[in-house]
């Protein structure tokens, strides 16, 4: 008994004896990448008595049918800055704004079942909204400023949502936004670390929107971690509206999308719309 | 020696609810002595950058077809111009894992560059595919037409299954109605990343910066499996090869696994058959507009020789349901001797 292929050479002629090969080699053990556990299947040939059950031909197979989930977080930078010429306030007003386009985005694309959920961060990290919530019922409870900038504890309140379990291997991909006005006050560099190091956690799409010119804006560059996405820069209320709008909405409906990607070929798997332009604001205009 | 296998196939594709164009694609050859099938199901990429993964989920279920069926008399349907399936002495796993693999990408590889030769790409698909990372000419040339590939081959004394990409394989076991998945899962492919015939990886060996960054070896993120047969060890009662809007289309792992026992309690029927190819693409249909939205293509493979005496299966009822999970109902009766 050979186990020699060489008879597979022929192009478009009549093969032989592959079948004759493979039969011989019935005696081996299966063999693969991971080969099965061959004896829980033997000796499975006994009859058994079942019936079917009446009027069961028409029934679809299969179980529960489902939509896909799509985690939609928001990173809240709470600092005491916050506080300074209303920036927490217009934070508020911005994401409450923003509630109505998300379920129309939901809407229309209904085989996404967006889940929202929220951190604030200052002198450490809270859930501000830890049950993951279908967007039709999510309701914003203002949040209010005071305290330092712990961004890295937010981060790792983050990684611990984002391992499997709890999410689910047939998930969207999630959207993460973060909005800070300043810098981080604690280590977050290896809750970052960490959070890329999490399937979920890097193959999320994270977006950053800086409140005010003092944001450093190399911590969020980090966070976004895509050479093509850069943070925004809210320099007054409107454009925080627009920006936040464009976040959840806009960067929504392209994660909603069921497009496959090649591991690896892009810098990021969900295509991200380009942002509403910055409309080159006049010194006048800017407030923060 | 027990009775030969008499392996039949159904296959159904439909667009998903959610699409514009149906990106996914499958067949199968089944030899007329009903000794052997061979099946493949391919998911194109879809999106943006991959405006012809149509054409390349075609072309790879097509490819593995021509090159999975030669040993087993199939003639190629292409004809002339087939490269040859590599020789590789040794065990089948290695025909399968190394062989059979790298001669479906390279083959698909050139089918694509033959496509673009017929129709080369018009000056704003370049300009697409330029936005992304720094890519060489020959990754630029592919990724249009990225997909997926799953394939199975049954036969008489085996069976093999060769996965490239996401998609689920699912294997029935008989009367225990025991589902199982002979490939296992990537755990790395989430959030809608999968590995792809148009994949490249990196060069380690590069040693000059004209040597090339990037080898085209699609088939070292291949998993395969191949199992004898016999008595002892049957086959499988039933196969099913799913692109992956199928699974994703469940609320949990377990209820698209009771696909399997559900088309085996439909099989069983007389005119099962019939029935099944009847109601699939509705299925299929109500599946991916309540599910994932996506595209769903699906290849049974079922041993016709074994439903005559193996043990009925009960269909999952959506109304009620008074069954175990295992699907089996209580005896009513004798059913065989």
């Amino acid at each position: 008994m050979t186990d020699d292929f060489s008879g597979l050479e022929a192009i478009g002629g009549a093969l032989r004896p592959s079948i004759v090969i493979l039969g011989q080699a019935a005696q081996s053990l299966a063999s693969g990448d991971e080969p099965p556990a061959i004896a829980a299947r033997q000796a499975d040939r006994s009859c058994g008595t079942f019936t079917l059950q009446e009027g069961r031909m028409g029934n679809r197979p299969g179980g529960e049918l489902a939509k896909r989930p799509l985690h939609f977080f928001w990173l809240a930078d709470c600092s005491g800055s916050m506080s300074v010429d209303e920036k927490v306030q217009s934070l508020n007003h911005a994401i409450r704004e923003a509630i109505p386009e998300m379920r129309r985005v939901a809407a229309e694309n209904p085989n996404a079942e967006v889940l929202v959920r929220s951190l604030r961060f200052a002198t450490g990290a809270q859930w501000h909204v830890s049950v993951p919530t279908p967007i039709e019922s999510f309701e914003w409870q203002d949040l209010d400023a005071e305290g330092s900038t712990d961004l890295g504890h937010a981060l790792a309140l983050l990684t611990s949502q984002l391992k499997t379990p709890p999410m689910a291997q047939r998930a969207l991909p999630p959207i993460v936004v973060l909005l800070s006005d300043g810098f981080p006050t604690d280590e977050y560099g290896p809750a970052l670390d960490a959070l890329l190091a999490e399937p979920w956690g890097k193959k999320a799409v994270r977006i950053a929107i800086a409140i005010g010119k003092d944001a450093n804006l190399s911590v969020l560059e980090r966070f976004i971690g895509n050479p093509e996405v850069k943070p925004l820069t809210a320099r007054n209320p409107g454009q925080l509206v627009r920006f936040i709008r464009w976040a959840s909405t806009a960067v929504l409906k392209s994660a909603s999308a069921p497009a496959s990607q090649a591991l690896g070929a892009l810098p990021g798997n969900v295509p991200i719309p380009p942002p509403p332009p910055d409309n080159a604001p006049s010194a006048a205009e800017d407030v923060w | 020696m027990g009775a030969a296998n008499t392996w039949r196939a159904l296959k159904c594709s439909v667009k998903g609810h959610s699409h514009g164009t149906m990106q996914d694609y499958c067949d199968y050859w089944a030899s007329p002595r009903g000794d052997v099938v061979v099946a493949a199901v391919a998911d194109g990429h879809g999106g943006a950058r991959y405006f012809r993964s149509d054409r390349g989920a075609r072309f790879a279920v097509e490819v593995a077809l021509d090159l999975a069926g030669m040993p087993f008399g199939r003639p190629p349907a292409r004809g002339q111009g087939l490269l040859a399936v590599t020789h590789v002495p040794g065990s089948e796993h290695a025909w399968l894992k190394k062989g059979l693999s790298e001669s479906i990408a390279r083959e698909w590889r050139e089918r694509v560059r033959a496509d673009l030769r017929s129709e080369p790409l018009r000056p704003e698909e370049v300009a697409t595919l330029a936005e992304g990372r720094d890519l060489a000419p020959e990754q630029r040339e592919l990724m249009p037409y990225g997909s997926t590939l799953l394939l199975a081959i049954t036969h008489s004394a085996s069976v093999g299954y060769l996965q490239v990409g996401d998609g689920d394989i699912l294997e029935l076991g008989g009367a225990s109605g025991d589902v199982y998945c002979p490939l296992s899962h990537d755990p790395a492919l989430v959030a809608n990343e999968t590995h792809s015939l148009c994949s490249f990886v990196e060069n380690p060996r590069r040693k000059a910066l004209d040597e090339p960054s990037w080898d085209y070896r699609p088939w070292e993120h291949a998993r395969s499996l191949f199992r004898p047969t016999s008595d002892e060890s049957p086959a499988p009662l039933l196969i099913l090869l799913a692109t992956d809007g199928y699974s994703n289309s469940f609320k949990d792992y377990a209820g698209f696994e009771q696909i399997a026992r559900d088309y085996a309690a439909h099989l069983q029927e007389p005119g099962g058959r019939s029935s099944v190819e009847g109601s699939l693409e509705t299925w299929l249909a109500e599946t991916s507009r309540e599910g994932s939205g996506d595209d769903i293509s699906v290849v049974l493979i079922y041993d016709e020789s074994r439903f005559g005496c193996m043990g009925r299966f009960a269909a999952t009822s959506h109304d009620e349901s008074d069954i175990d999970p295992s699907g089996r109902v209580p005896e009513q009766g004798p059913e065989h001797a």
